[in-house]
């Protein structure tokens, strides 16, 4: 019961925040932000009910569930459940969406009460891909988020978005109609071999599919997440998509979107075809490393800091594929934690961006220079989080980026040597921010508008974050292990991961 | 002939009756409204005595008629059908003609005749059914005599409906020929060896090529744009949902009797064919300016989806058929009905059915332009609306008889078709200066409102709850 809360009360934010808007403006940011703080404190308690995730090895931790009939006829049950991974993954957008609320809720330019109900929808949507334990209720969720999110970038976007976001929603609705006949496939498979119709995950994964056909169901999911996330040749559509939209779209695009693939990967795909996966680790660890080195090129090419950011939130989603495909447990421990921590610092480098935007109105970095003069506590901020975007030890990414090193070098030590190489990139391009940006002589920029009032509580909240899963990870690992207690991934750990992961528990 | 078997007739006995009746009343008093209400009270009465008639079903009425459960629930959709149809094109009638009296009287013939089609079990009283269900369409497409298009809709319907008569007749003459029946049930226990008999086979695929004109399968689709473009719009929509449900109706009834003389090869060319229908349907629509030539695109992909759901056979032909007719019907409707709408209510002598015409349609008219958004969301197959229950039908069929080609070849259709649908979507809510001719619509009228808006929650509603109707259309098939 608890987790229909926790889905349908940003649901509930949005429609009074659509009904009240109306007649109050106040409304349209009040609404939503009671409500995910509202969630905000149900994760937390849930969290706070359930430490240690103690599981029996081979189950799924689920550590709160519901579920009802929907469509029994097929097998289809309205079934949620969370594990520790859930739970991470719904804490973080529970954060995000809640810090955009905060610093942009009351700056939307026109229908407040219609964008927030949107902006809710998707929100609600991306709650049901973590919460879903049925898979075809997380593939109409993962459908459902596109909609919203369609309308949003066009009517809330900048100057014509029709033909960015077209390509969006096409591109997105392929590879879910990919993933569609997959997991059809998926379920008839296993009605033939035990006789049960059912789309839960837990049936499913307890009878893994094998075989040539597992292979192609395989890449029918990898390909829908493929293009989410996105990786290498099917990231066309998403540096304009994040350049056109505006600041809380973007985040709701490279923040919450992004992750449910990243998720699908880890929750449905590995446990789901772990002979398959086994077989396209090698080739999906390449196309994991070749995004990472391909978008950190791109990004170090980029004049848009919405696009820098955009090529460079596609890296980091590179080592998300790296981990979750190095087949072994501290690579997937690492991939958590990089989504985890992505959202958090992505959403963080939106905010400056957007404050640069109000305040220089312009987002090309040639036309920029010296912004730490008249507003260093800025300039400190932007640092702290283009610093966790380069991998600072001390900040949250880089437990994400070591550990998914660590399982890459011990799935192949090339893999792992060629992704550590994009750090460097991740270094160059980063920094490049900082020095055309906020260093450098102080330049005559027109008058701007004035940072939006909570921005900087907002921006330190996040950072204290991300300190916090930088300097102790403990807790953060132990719900991320809980999630890789079945199937495919080796578990055993040999002694210096052990030893690892005991020295930063 | 005892009570029980008037009463399952009597919903026949009353849609055969009635054009008659209505005939007589307009001889008596030529006068628009009581042609309406005297069509519609007949279809409502027809709509119960069907109902009632499943009281009575299953019953065999002369080796001709089955009325059972199938065919009665595909007769009250059918009855239902109509009659949304005929009031919704009500002020579009009175626009387009002065005296449109006529008009009732071959509908209500034209739904006669698919309803006999529908109960049909030998190929007699379909052939019968199918006749009378064209005969009245020319005379439906080409009613608005003023206008050029639908005079040369009408005629290139006349031709090509009459040759894929033919083409069924002969077929029939070759199947008796072998089989010295015409009962489909007798057909039904054929041997293999006689079923891949030659005669037999050029029998069956001159039946099948007739029965494509009819759904406008590819290649037999030439017609359909030019038909659904040049008819009177209620027509149009006619032609696209009940003309095409009574033919699939028939089908489901052949595919899913037991023994049925499917061959491999048959079941082949039904793939080969649906996937041809999806890939020319949506690549079509997408270079399409017109709406009703974009609908009429889009109903040839889907009836490729539907010819999907032949290939296996049993609950999930006979459930997914049901559904994926209702889902379709639905959405199709509301989106003429808007069409129907926003011209009757223009009052220009052409249609609006320019896609640039309907730009910023949300904000000049909220309610037409939801309306039109959820049926192409639903004819697209996003979740959470009825197509999409219906596409997952599609899905399951496909991979249970493992066409896996087959069904990314649906993706990609799809794909496009969401595509082509959207772009309308944008059209509905984009921002112009300048909101051509539909800056004066006027406002929908009750009746017309409440269809549309219902049409509307059956495709949400049959979306987000399926549940029901899925049940309904299992009892269906296994207590027919």
């Amino acid at each position: 019961m608890i987790l229909l809360w926790v889905l349908l009360l940003p649901l509930a934010g949005g429609l009074v925040a659509w009904a009240g808007g109306k007649t109050s403006r106040k409304v349209t940011v009040i609404a939503p932000i009671i409500a995910l703080a509202l969630d905000c404190l149900l994760l937390v308690w849930l969290w706070g009910r359930h430490s240690g995730f103690a599981h029996a090895p081979g189950s799924f931790p689920w550590i709160a569930e519901f579920s009802m009939a929907w469509i029994p006829q097929f097998g289809i049950e309205f079934a949620l459940a969370m594990d520790g991974l859930a739970l991470l993954m719904s804490l973080m957008v529970c954060t995000v969406s809640l810090a955009v609320f905060l610093v942009l809720g009351s700056s939307i330019p026109k229908n407040a009460g219609l964008h927030a109900l949107l902006f809710m929808l998707a929100v609600t949507s991306v709650f049901g891909v973590f919460l879903s334990a049925d898979l075809m209720l997380f593939f109409i969720f993962f459908e459902a988020m596109l909609l919203p999110t369609y309308a949003l970038m066009i009517g809330w976007g900048e100057g014509d978005q029709s033909r960015s976001a077209m390509r969006f929603f096409v591109f997105t609705q392929a590879g879910g109609l990919l993933m569609l006949i997959s997991i059809i496939a998926v379920y008839m498979a296993h009605a033939t071999t035990t006789g049960e119709y059912t789309f839960s995950i837990v049936a499913l994964a307890q009878n893994p599919m094998s075989g040539p056909l597992s292979l192609f169901c395989l890449l029918g999911f990898v390909i829908a997440f493929a293009v989410k996330l996105p990786l290498v040749p099917f990231h066309t559509w998403q540096p304009d998509a994040y350049a056109g939209s505006s600041t809380a779209v973007t985040i709701l695009l490279a923040a919450l979107m992004t992750k449910t693939a990243g998720y699908g990967l880890i929750r449905f795909a590995i446990p789901l075809f772990p002979e398959a996966s086994t077989l396209l680790a090698p080739w999906m660890m390449g196309i994991g490393v070749a995004t990472i080195l391909y978008a950190s090129w791109l990004a170090f090419g980029q004049s848009d800091l919405k696009r820098i950011v955009a090529y460079s939130s596609a890296a980091h989603l590179g080592y998300v594929v790296l981990g979750a495909f190095a087949m072994n447990e501290i690579g997937h421990r690492g991939a958590i934690i990089q989504m985890f921590c992505h959202g958090i610092s992505v959403t963080g480098v939106f905010f400056i961006i957007d404050w640069i935007e109000r305040r220089a109105n312009t987002r090309n970095i040639a036309e920029l220079g010296g912004l730490s003069h008249s507003a260093p506590r800025m300039g400190a901020i932007a640092m702290v989080f283009v610093m966790a975007t380069l991998g600072l030890p001390g900040l949250g990414n880089f437990i994400g980026e070591f550990f998914t090193l660590t399982g890459a070098f011990q799935a192949h030590w090339l893999a792992g040597s060629l992704a550590a190489t994009g750090a460097v990139l991740a270094a160059a391009y980063s920094l490049r921010i900082m020095q055309q940006v906020f260093f450098g002589p102080k330049r005559d920029l027109p008058e701007g508008h004035e940072p939006y009032n909570l921005l900087l509580p907002v921006a330190t909240v996040l950072i204290i974050i991300l300190v916090y899963v930088g300097m102790h990870p403990g807790p953060v690992l132990e719900a991320a292990n809980s999630a890789t207690g079945f199937g495919a991934i080796d578990t055993r750990m040999n002694p210096t991961d052990a030893l690892l992961v005991g020295n930063v528990r | 002939m005892n009570w029980n078997m008037i009463s399952a007739a009597s919903p026949l006995i009353i849609l055969t009756l009635g054009p008659i009746g209505v005939m007589l009343s307009i001889g008596w008093r030529r006068r628009h409204s009581t042609t309406l209400t005297l069509s519609l009270l007949l279809l409502i009465l027809a709509g119960f005595a069907s109902l009632q008639a499943m009281s009575v079903a299953p019953r065999q009425l002369t080796p001709l008629l089955l009325i059972d459960r199938f065919g009665l629930f595909y007769l009250t959709f059918i009855i239902v059908l109509s009659g949304s149809l005929l009031l919704l094109g009500v002020q579009y009638l009175a626009h387009k003609e002065s005296h449109p009296d006529e008009y009732y009287v071959l509908f209500l013939l034209a739904t006669a005749g698919a309803c006999v089609m529908v109960v049909s079990t030998h190929f007699a009283s379909f052939y019968l059914g199918l006749e009378v269900l064209s005969i009245s369409q020319y005379g439906l497409i080409a009613y608005v005599r003023r206008d050029r298009r639908g005079a040369e809709a009408g005629l290139k319907y006349l031709i090509l409906a009459a040759t894929s008569a033919a083409f069924i007749l002969f077929g029939m003459a070759l199947i008796y020929a072998e089989f010295g029946t015409m009962q489909f049930a007798i057909l039904a226990h054929a041997t293999p060896k006689q079923v891949e008999n030659s005669v037999v086979l050029l029998g069956v695929a001159m039946v099948f090529a007739g029965i494509g004109f009819k759904l406008s399968v590819v290649p037999f689709h030439l017609w359909t744009p030019d038909v659904y473009e040049g008819a009177p719009i209620p027509v149009a929509a006619f032609t696209a949902t009940v003309a095409k449900i009574s033919v699939l109706a028939v089908l489901v009834r052949y595919f899913a009797l037991e023994h049925a003389p499917v061959s491999q090869s048959l079941l082949g060319i039904v793939a080969i064919s649906a996937a041809v229908s999806m890939l020319a349907g949506s690549l079509l629509a997408l270079i399409q300016h017109n709406i009703k030539r974009l609908l009429a695109y889009s109903s040839i992909t889907h009836i490729g989806y539907i010819s999907v759901l032949f290939l296996t056979g049993g609950a999930l032909t006979h459930g997914g058929v049901a559904y994926y007719l209702i889902a379709y019907s639905a959405a199709t409707l509301a989106a003429f009905g808007v069409v129907m709408t926003t011209s009757a209510s223009l009052r220009r002598p052409y249609d609006i059915e320019r896609l640039e015409d309907f730009a910023g349609l949300y904000w000049r008219n909220k309610t037409l332009a939801i309306v039109l958004t959820i049926s192409l969301l639903s004819l697209a197959g996003i979740p959470l609306t009825a197509g999409f229950i219906g596409k997952l039908y599609v899905v399951f069929a496909g991979a249970k008889s493992e066409y896996w080609w087959l069904l990314i070849v649906v993706a990609l259709s799809s794909v496009v078709g969401v595509y082509y649908y959207l772009r309308i979507v944008l059209i509905l809510f984009s921002r112009t200066k300048t909101y051509p001719p539909l800056a004066t619509a006027a406002p929908v009228a009750l009746p017309q409102r409440i269809i549309l808006l219902t049409l509307s929650g059956i495709s949400l509603g049959l979306g987000i709850y399926p549940a029901p109707l899925i049940s309904v259309v299992q009892a269906i098939f296994l207590h027919p």
